[in-house]
């Protein structure tokens, strides 16, 4: 039985032939897909390079329907075994711009990881400031506020 | 959109931001509040406290609050994993000598026995806390005390939600007789907004069987009740049946309604902890003592019906007490929280509050904490809320 595939572009214009089954993960792409068959979906805001990771998370994670039922490709444990090391292996920016892939292409299984991935290094950072440095935010509070503040999570006996 | 090496969370819509910062403990998002004025008020506002307490207990089961019984400041801190869950100890510098059985969105309620000292309502992760001052009956009970009466058995304090309204209200209901009072049951209810207590009329037309911790579920609190059917004939001295239902009070509306028979609770004069009535996994569940089994009971709600949620042998639980103790003849064990599928904690009924796991398919115990000074556990869901 041949598979249904459909091509999907990145920013660089480069052409990602995927199996319909696994795109579809994505509500964005499987909405698509039923509204333009037939047609190169374009994701223009995606590099190749995430496109590739997205699709990459995508294939691990299909629920594949060979003719013997539904069954997962891999058993739930593994698969989140495999998300960790996924997720893990990715550097901070390329992170963000796969939390922002999944979010926009709407696959919420990615964006689970991602977010949690992003939550456990900021619950990892020791003060305010480091958070500031890894994720580039900027300080619009004053000395004093930022004292208040602590002053206020200190609630008196 | 996906600008490369930049890994600014400040470029992430806020929705998304917000789906960050739900994932992170509580403490670190206090801690966290002063990044940016964007992280303060989105960890101010109502709606994302809302989405980090329903991703709270999502994620896993509830924690364990040993709240310590007594002024001592010298608690054993522990702290311990048991499946998912987390337990603590904590050193709250406002303990009181009683506790409310469950939590409620991440708040708990403490209050005293025979002193004058104002009750809590505490938040036990952001530290939040606020006193509200003794009931009537609380005030009735100190008077019998200096009287050396005793009140029995000791009206006990209720903490729910008014889910319409979002109001939080600690409850007290009391059967009348016992202080003296005009009608069947009174019902206390304290009003955070007014800072004062006032009465719910009409109360409960059916005497509550007191001996028993009210529970809190879904926007209404549970109680048992028991309506006397008949006196036995040829019985000597006269003996009156009775039988147990389930009492409702809607913390909306305010108003009782006997939901059903419990048919099977037969609560026996000689142990009255035999019965208690618990929440877990979002379920009402009555636990009846049979010795050697202990059985839990499910309410399901939808279709007023009760079926068996599961059975503990309480044979090997004899072990666990040192011989004589009280523990070890009452041994009925108000069950806490599942930890993962297969295994119930539970509360010993000893003067400490041990903890043991339970585990359901090996029908063994294993003691989880057995601490030096009496404790209140109770279980929770961390929350940024307060009242």
């Amino acid at each position: 039985m041949s598979k249904k595939m459909i091509v999907l572009k990145s920013s660089e214009g480069v052409s990602f032939v995927v199996e319909e089954a696994v795109a579809r993960q994505s509500k964005i792409i499987s909405f698509l897909v039923e509204e333009f068959p037939d047609r190169e979906l374009p994701l223009t805001n995606m590099t190749s390079e995430i496109l590739r990771k997205t699709i990459e998370y995508c294939k691990k994670h299909v629920v594949e329907d060979d003719g013997g039922g539904d069954s997962s490709s891999s058993s739930s444990g593994d698969l989140k075994e495999w998300d960790v090391k996924f997720v893990a292996e990715i550097d901070q920016p390329r992170l963000m711009d796969l939390l922002m892939a999944a979010n926009y292409l709407d696959i919420p299984s990615l964006l689970d990881v991602t977010c949690q991935k992003v939550a456990d290094t900021i619950a990892a950072c020791n003060d305010e400031k480091e958070i500031r440095a890894t994720f580039n935010i900027e300080n619009d509070f004053t000395e004093e506020e930022v004292e208040a503040i602590r002053m206020e999570n200190q609630y008196p006996i | 959109m996906l600008k490369r090496h930049n890994a600014s969370v400040e470029l992430l819509p806020h929705d998304v931001v917000e789906l960050i910062l739900e994932r992170l403990p509580v403490d670190s998002l206090l801690r966290f509040k002063s990044v940016s004025k964007k992280w303060k008020s989105t960890t101010d506002s109502g709606r994302f406290q809302q989405g980090q307490f329903l991703r709270r207990r999502q994620s896993r089961g509830p924690d364990v609050l040993c709240l310590p019984l007594s002024d001592d400041e010298d608690t054993d801190a522990t702290r311990f994993a048991f499946g998912s869950s987390k337990a603590s100890t904590v050193w709250f510098p406002v303990s009181r000598k009683l506790f409310c059985y469950g939590s409620c969105d991440g708040l708990l309620c403490l209050c005293s026995l025979y002193e004058q000292s104002a009750s809590v309502v505490v938040n036990p992760a952001t530290r939040w806390h606020r006193s509200f001052p003794l009931s009537n009956v609380q005030h009735l009970i100190i008077e019998k005390y200096n009287k050396s009466e005793v009140a029995y058995p000791l009206p006990r304090l209720g903490f729910g939600k008014d889910k319409v309204t979002g109001t939080y209200k600690p409850v007290y209901l009391y059967n009348s007789f016992e202080f003296k009072l005009d009608n069947v049951t009174t019902c206390e209810v304290f009003d955070f907004r007014t800072n004062a207590w006032r009465y719910v009329v009409p109360s409960s037309p059916h005497r509550i069987l007191g001996h028993y911790e009210p529970v809190y579920l879904d926007g209404s609190l549970y109680y048992l009740t028991k309506e006397e059917t008949e006196v036995l004939p040829f019985s000597f001295p006269a003996e009156t049946s009775f039988e147990v239902k389930l009492l409702s009070l809607d913390l909306h509306t305010e108003t009782f309604q006997v939901i059903c028979k419990a048919p099977f609770v037969q609560p026996h004069s000689s142990d009255l902890y035999s019965i208690t009535m618990c929440i877990l996994d979002d379920r009402l569940c009555v636990s009846e003592k049979n010795w050697p089994n202990q059985d839990i009971w499910s309410f399901d709600g939808a279709n007023k019906t009760w079926t068996v949620m599961c059975s503990i042998d309480l044979t090997e639980s004899v072990s666990l007490f040192e011989e004589r103790s009280f523990a070890r003849s009452s041994i009925a064990q108000p069950s806490i929280a599942f930890v993962d599928k297969n295994k119930l904690l539970l509360r010993g009924n000893d003067y400490f509050h041990t903890l043991f796991i339970y585990d359901l398919h090996t029908k063994s115990f294993d003691l989880l904490f057995k601490p030096t000074k009496p404790v209140g556990p109770v279980y929770y869901f961390e929350s940024l809320f307060h009242v």
